[in-house]
């Protein structure tokens, strides 16, 4: 404005005191000169703006908005349009009462009017100003006056606070929109969908909640709703949660939801396109955060929830609401491939929602929907669905919990299930343990019919308080009943309960399926079985009993394997080649056993039995509610006690203290593990009466019924053996074929040694229903905070760990051992930080400094390297690496195979040192090299030799302390120990089977040994037999021609303890050979180094914590997982974020490129994003925060930047190649160049 | 624990006298192996296998072998050097083979390693220096493809011989005579 100094100088002699407002309007109307006008709206704006209260009470309203008015609409000058829309808004502002009259003069009109020309930027946005007040005050003749529509349109052109401003209109606008002012909005619909989407935060929030509200408002006509979806506001919304997804549930999000159940309850066009949109994929995200996140209430979850409720319709018919019922079966009928998409992404995820002990509130909510989803599938989509959300086994948990709102439409399930798919259904109902849990309902009921009706109410209704009918009803559809009363009869499911059981599972019917009848043939024998271990605890323990009670089990096994004649071994042999099936007939028959008795001890797990509770120095009655506790002591205290308001205002003070463990000789007995020293008789030298000793006494703490118990006790029994004979099978196979050779029926050492590949079947062992209830358990308050768990917990851990998954050992292990719990999300609370400086070029040194000052303690260890920027977790994780390789340095000599076997003098010096830089290589895992304390004569020798020990003993406790260390804090190793030293970490003790783990030729040749030795004594016990040279020959050679010392092969330094030393080894003296061979590599040559590990491990903790754990387990527990990843696990776990999605071409390029890359490249790759070349345990999924890719952003030519990588959070930050090629140049490049240092992070 | 002690790092391995930086305890003799090699030497040369040569290069564990390329093969006219070197738990261990004469042929690797199923898993201790250096003259005559650690010629062997023989003939010109 050029001239306005002018005019305000011109002007500011005349202007005059308000009242002179009018005679100032009067002039210029009659007196049409732009000066004039133009100074009179200054005058206006200097009055508004700086005039005094007294001069604002007696404002001229009218005159001076009709003139505003009349100066905006006349096709007058850019500064008087101008001046008269920044009057209008002062006025607005300033005098809020006055915004009636300013619309009643027609403002509206003439804004839009300005609008609709939109010659000017400026006073357009002082028009968007003006609306927004007006909008405040008078929604609805903003609305209808058209400046919605109008406003929207320009919206673009705006800048980024007026489009705050614009959108707040539309807002206040909308919100009082209704049916008859479609028309306005409509055409504005659009470009609010791409405002929703907006990245500024408040505009996309004022977008969303306008949406929001049109869509209320336009809840009554189908028709209109329609409209609204085919101008893309369910898919826009759609998008916004897929966007939103990974931020959090927040206010925008919860709109979203609630604008797309508004819309799908009343329009079948939107339920329709939702399900073409794939919405269950997205529902199914914020589904599982459910499970993870405690603090996404039930309100939050029942947001998604009624989605889903209004997409699947309720099969209860309401009369008023037939016709939209009918029509949405009928799209669900139409679009069968829609609706399963659907039901898989819902089911899934609500399994997993059912299974992890969510609040009640929501397991009532997924339950009803689970029922109305399985009502409409079809009997061809079930048994996809069951495979991939495992349905019958969430239904017997479901069925355990004591809660009528769960427990009904829970039996409707299985009775829909049945119905529909009756043979594939019972088969895993069966298994899973669903029959079961129905027949414990009906029994349930008979054992409470003498008693009184109220009993059974209180035991299965809970309290009144519990009842969640009103969860689920926040709409239309749903609520047919009077919000506050129970719809749910509290003895109801027990009538539906028998239904179910004399329609489907009838015995005869239940016999029939495959398995039952193995089953029913175990049970007989395992009631034989019963008896005679019996006798053969009670009575002596005779050779003869023993062999009784082998041949029960052969019979068992055969009968398992259908087969007659099945010799033991034989069994094992075909379990290693089959194992599947004949193992899952057993151990369905085991989850139903245990299903029962998880059902009978429910009762024992709500009390503490570890725990004596005081209250006021009086122990409390554990029988009775605390509350009850309470008022019977003010009761017992004085008669007549009434309560009132001081009960409940007193505060009592509970205490507990630990009882003493009383059996804890009994404890102690049950670790003892299964002694298998002696091979050669096979099964029958598994330790039987220790194995009867544990399950005995783990069954007292179950306090079930006694012949329930003896049953059981057989069932455990029986599982332990199969897990010995699993874990013990090659040596039960080769002991087999030992004795056939050395009785000749077997004529080559060859023969011997076709190594029977032994199969994982361990986790076959793991019983899901007990994994459960242990992390139920673990979840109770009370074993939170104090980290003990009831002593049937303990108990089954150290006897029967076999049976609980891998997870649910972790969760043992840190809540048990650290008395942290684990939830998802890594560490919930973070203990102090400490930060310790490493020098790179140093690292054992660093590693042992910093275990010296912190290994013990609880602090979390953060490392920073000295010289560099990096801190956090990445350095600390890369340490942890670097140590790992320290340790598997050559040179440091204590491990097998360090210089490899060629270190003899053949390779030269040059030739060695370009070893030392690198890293044992061992496929079979590194091992304890022996080392003899006795060393030869020289007493020189001796001094070095002791100086030595010492040093590799130091390594060895370093070695323990990090790996301890590393367990704690979730950091991972990257050492390959072999199998057979996770056993010794184990306590186990080693034989020479194990040597075949480590050092494969000299096991097998020892093995082959051990048979000649086995047939010389066997030909000594029988003079008879011809002692021809050659049966004792090894592979066609005699023994003493292959020469070989009497000496430890490999390590001339170890003295065998044996007058034999310099001698060659012959048929005479091969047993003793072989037996110090073996003692020397498994036993005393590596049990210094062994103790000196236990002894820096349990600096930390103690080391038995462990011995839940299996070898394969604990390497998965210190080395993480390994790096493998296929499609499905990238697309589930690699999330794309700020700039990416999963569609972006960048985002298929990297995939690809992940699948493609090479085992050592997968590794530089991990190492590059997260510090350390190992996945962590859980695989791509366990990252925590999830690995996620986001766009970088380059100042120069893309195709020229690097990705990097922010390791403490996982984040790749990738630029948009152009073409897969250069991505993956480029990331090649980065991972193998950028190791090594933290420059940038 | 001083740095110094920490920066030991141990020669260690068994035998090999003479070299006096060892820290490590060794014994007087060689190895418990010696004994074996020096019987296998005794025994490889009353009665060595036709076209083949070895024995130790200055030392014990050491040794260097020919083998000239048998007539009708590609390898025809050649003669070929090989490194032979024993592990310390010789004989529980097998011995190590590289071709130090450049060849093209599927079971010899680029470095010169052989690989050879009795090299590795069907080693066992019965089996002495002349059956491995019978068993690496019979490769030349009868390649095994299927094991190879150069699938490239792998490949050519078996889809197109001529043009394998081809080049071994030519490489075997070139390099090894």
């Amino acid at each position: 404005m050029s001239n306005s100094n002018g005019v305000d100088s011109a002007e500011s002699g005349i202007i005059q005191p308000t009242w002179d407002l009018e005679t100032i309007i009067a002039t210029v109307s009659t007196n049409p000169e732009p000066g004039m006008a133009i100074s009179a709206l200054h005058a206006i704006r200097e009055t508004l703006a700086n005039g005094s209260d007294e001069q604002l009470d007696f404002f001229p309203v009218l005159p001076v908005a009709q003139f505003l008015v009349k100066s905006l609409s006349r096709n007058g000058t850019f500064e008087e349009n101008l001046l008269a829309a920044r009057g209008i808004a002062y006025l607005c502002e300033s005098l809020p009462s006055s915004i009636n009259t300013v619309v009643s003069c027609g403002t509206i009109p003439a804004i839009c009017e300005q609008l609709q020309g939109m010659e000017y930027l400026d006073i357009a946005e002082e028009c968007v100003k003006v609306l927004e007040k007006i909008a405040d005050e008078d929604p609805l003749s903003c609305l209808r006056g058209g400046a919605v529509t109008l406003v929207v349109n320009l919206i673009v052109f705006f800048s980024c606070n007026i489009q705050r401003t614009a959108m707040s209109m539309v807002d206040l606008s909308i919100g009082s929109c209704t049916e008859e002012d479609a028309s306005l909005v409509v055409d504005a619909v659009p470009t609010l969908c791409s405002m929703a989407k907006h990245e500024d935060l408040q505009i996309a929030d004022c977008a969303t909640f306008s949406l929001l509200n049109l869509v209320r408002s336009f809840s009554g006509s189908s028709v209109l709703l329609d409209e609204l979806c085919k101008r893309g506001v369910i898919s826009t919304s759609i998008e916004i949660l897929s966007d939103l997804f990974g931020a959090g549930v927040d206010e925008r999000c919860i709109n979203s939801f609630d604008l797309l159940t508004t819309a799908a309850a009343h329009s079948l066009l939107v339920t329709r396109t939702l399900l073409e949109l794939n919405v269950g994929s997205i529902i199914r995200k914020y589904l599982l955060l459910i499970p993870d996140h405690s603090d996404i209430g039930y309100v939050k979850a029942h947001v998604f929830l009624d989605l889903i409720d209004v997409i699947v319709p309720p099969i209860t018919k309401d009369a008023e609401d037939n016709q939209l019922i009918f029509c949405r079966e009928n799209i669900i009928r139409d679009e069968p491939n829609l609706f399963f998409q659907f039901a898989k992404d819902i089911l899934s995820a609500l399994v997993q929602i059912l299974v992890s002990g969510a609040k009640m509130e929501i397991r009532y909510g997924c339950v009803g929907i689970m029922y109305n989803i399985t009502y409409f599938t079809t009997s061809d989509m079930l048994p996809d669905l069951m495979k991939n959300a495992n349905i019958s086994r969430c239904l017997a948990n479901l069925l355990t919990v004591k809660n009528c709102h769960i427990l009904v439409p829970s039996l409707k399930i299985v009775d829909t299930l049945m119905t529909k798919l009756p043979g594939y259904c019972l088969n895993s109902f069966v298994e899973d343990g669903v029959v079961n849990a129905v027949d414990e309902l009906v029994l349930l009921h008979s054992a409470f019919a003498g008693r009184s009706e109220a009993r059974l109410e209180e035991t299965l209704a809970g309290h009144a308080h519990d009842c969640f009918c009103d969860v689920l009803n926040s709409h239309l559809i749903s609520s047919s009943s009077i919000s506050g009363s129970c719809r749910v009869e509290n003895s109801g499911f027990v009538e539906l309960a028998k239904a179910i059981k004399a329609t489907y599972f009838a015995e005869e019917v239940i016999s029939n399926v495959g398995y039952s009848k193995t089953i029913k043939k175990i049970k007989d024998s395992c009631m034989e079985l019963k008896n005679a271990v019996d006798l053969f605890t009670s009575g002596v323990f005779s050779s003869s009993n023993e062999a009784n009670l082998s041949s029960i089990l052969g019979r068992v096994m055969r009968e398992l394997t259908k087969q007659d004649s099945m010799s033991p071994n034989v069994f094992v042999k075909k379990w290693n080649i089959e194992n599947s099936e004949a193992l899952s007939k057993v151990f369905a028959w085991f989850n139903k056993k245990i299903s029962k008795v998880l059902n009978t001890y429910q009762k024992i797990d709500d009390c503490m039995p570890n725990y004596i509770f005081f209250m006021d120095g009086k122990q409390l009655d554990r029988s009775l509610t605390l509350y009850q506790n309470i008022l019977q002591q003010k009761v017992t205290a004085k008669t007549g006690y009434v309560i009132g308001p001081e009960f409940w205002e007193n505060v009592h003070k509970v205490t507990y203290t630990r009882v003493e463990e009383l059996s804890s000789a009994d404890c102690s007995e049950l670790c003892l593990r299964t002694d298998m020293s002696h091979y050669s008789d096979g099964v029958a030298l598994l330790n039987w009466p220790k194995f009867l000793q544990s399950t005995r006494s783990l069954l007292n703490e179950f306090s079930v019924e006694p012949e329930e118990a003896d049953f059981l006790r057989d069932v455990f029994f029986i599982m332990k053996i199969f897990e010995s004979i699993d874990r013990y099978s090659f040596q039960i196979l080769f002991s087999e074929s030992k004795k056939d050779f050395a009785v000749g029926k077997v004529k080559n050492t060859e023969e011997l040694v076709k190594v029977i590949a032994s199969s994982d079947v361990q986790k076959e062992f793991v019983n899901a229903k007990l994994s459960d209830k242990l992390e139920q358990q673990m979840k109770d308050a009370l074993v939170m905070k104090t980290g003990r768990m009831p002593s049937w917990c303990t108990k089954l851990m150290t006897s029967f760990p076999f049976l609980i998954s891998f997870e649910s050992k972790i969760k043992y292990l840190f809540l048990t051992t650290f008395k942290s719990s684990v939830n998802g999300n890594g560490r919930p609370e973070i203990p102090l930080h400490e930060i310790f400086v490493v020098n790179r070029t140093n690292i054992l040194v660093s590693a042992e400094k910093m275990m010296a000052k912190y290994l013990g303690s609880g602090y979390l260890i953060e490392l920073e390297y000295a010289g560099e920027a990096g801190i956090g977790v990445g350095p600390t994780v890369e340490f942890y690496t670097l140590v790992s390789h320290e340790f598997r340095k050559h040179g440091l000599g204590i491990w097998r195979g360090d210089f490899t076997s060629f270190d003899c003098p053949a390779i030269s010096e040059s030739s060695r040192k370009s070893l030392d830089s690198g890293l044992i290589a061992t496929c079979a895992g590194l091992f304890p090299r022996p080392f003899s304390l006795k060393a030869k004569s020289k007493s020189k020798r001796k001094k070095t030799s002791k100086k030595f020990s010492d040093v590799i003993n130091k390594k060895f406790v370093l070695l323990g302390q990090i790996v301890a260390r590393a367990i704690m804090d979730k950091r991972i190793l990257d050492i390959p120990f072999s199998r057979a030293f996770y056993k010794l970490i184990l306590g186990q003790e080693l034989d020479m089977y194990d040597i075949l783990s480590f050092d494969p030729d000299l096991g097998r040749t020892l093995l082959e040994f051990q048979a000649l030795v086995d047939r010389k004594r066997f030909v000594d016990a029988n003079a008879e037999l011809s002692r021809d040279a050659s049966i004792f020959s090894f592979r066609n050679s005699r023994i003493e021609d292959l020469c070989i010392e009497f000496a430890l092969p490999g390590y001339p330094d170890y003295t065998l303890p044996s007058k034999r030393n310099k001698e060659m080894v012959n048929i005479d003296n091969l047993e003793e050979y072989v037996s110090l061979v073996v003692d020397a590599t498994v036993k005393s040559g590596i049990a210094n180094q062994i103790e000196a590990f236990k002894f820096g491990f349990n600096k930390a903790f103690p080391l038995e914590a462990l011995q839940i754990f299996n070898e394969a387990e604990l390497e998965r527990l210190i080395c993480g997982e390994a790096t493998h990843w296929n499609s499905s696990d990238l697309q589930r776990h690699v999330q794309f974020d700020h700039g990416y999605t999963s569609e972006s071409p960048q985002a298929i390029f990297l995939l690809d490129i992940m699948l493609e890359l090479e085992h050592d490249q997968r590794k530089a790759f991990i190492q590059f994003l997260t510090g350390s070349p190992r996945l962590p345990i859980g695989g791509l999924g366990g990252f925590s925060p999830p690995f996620t890719v986001a766009k970088r952003f380059c100042l120069n030519v893309v195709d020229e930047e690097l990705p990097s990588v922010m390791t403490c959070v996982n984040y790749l930050k990738l630029p948009a190649y152009s073409s897969k090629e250069i991505m993956r140049q480029k990331i090649l490049y980065a991972i193998t160049e950028g190791r090594g240092t933290f420059p940038f992070s | 624990m001083s740095s110094k002690s920490l920066s030991f790092s141990g020669n260690s391995g068994c035998g090999g006298d003479g070299s006096g930086v060892r820290p490590w305890p060794s014994s007087t003799s060689v190895s418990a192996s010696g004994k074996r090699i020096q019987k296998e030497m005794m025994e490889f040369n009353a009665d060595p296998p036709s076209d083949c040569s070895a024995g130790p290069k200055g030392n014990l564990y050491h040794w260097i072998s020919t083998i000239i390329g048998p007539p009708g093969s590609p390898y025809e006219g050649g003669i070929f050097f090989q490194d032979i070197i024993f592990p310390c738990d010789y004989p529980f261990k097998p011995p190590k083979v590289v071709f130090k004469t450049r060849i093209y042929h599927c079971n010899v690797g680029s470095d010169g390693n052989v690989s050879l199923d009795i090299l590795s898993r069907s080693w066992s201790p019965a089996l002495t220096i002349t059956n491995v250096l019978l068993a690496v003259k019979s490769m030349f005559t009868s390649p095994d493809p299927y094991n190879s650690p150069v699938p490239n010629i792998a490949r050519l062997y078996l889809t197109d011989k001529a043009k394998h023989d081809q080049i071994a003939a030519e490489f075997t010109r070139r390099f090894a005579r």
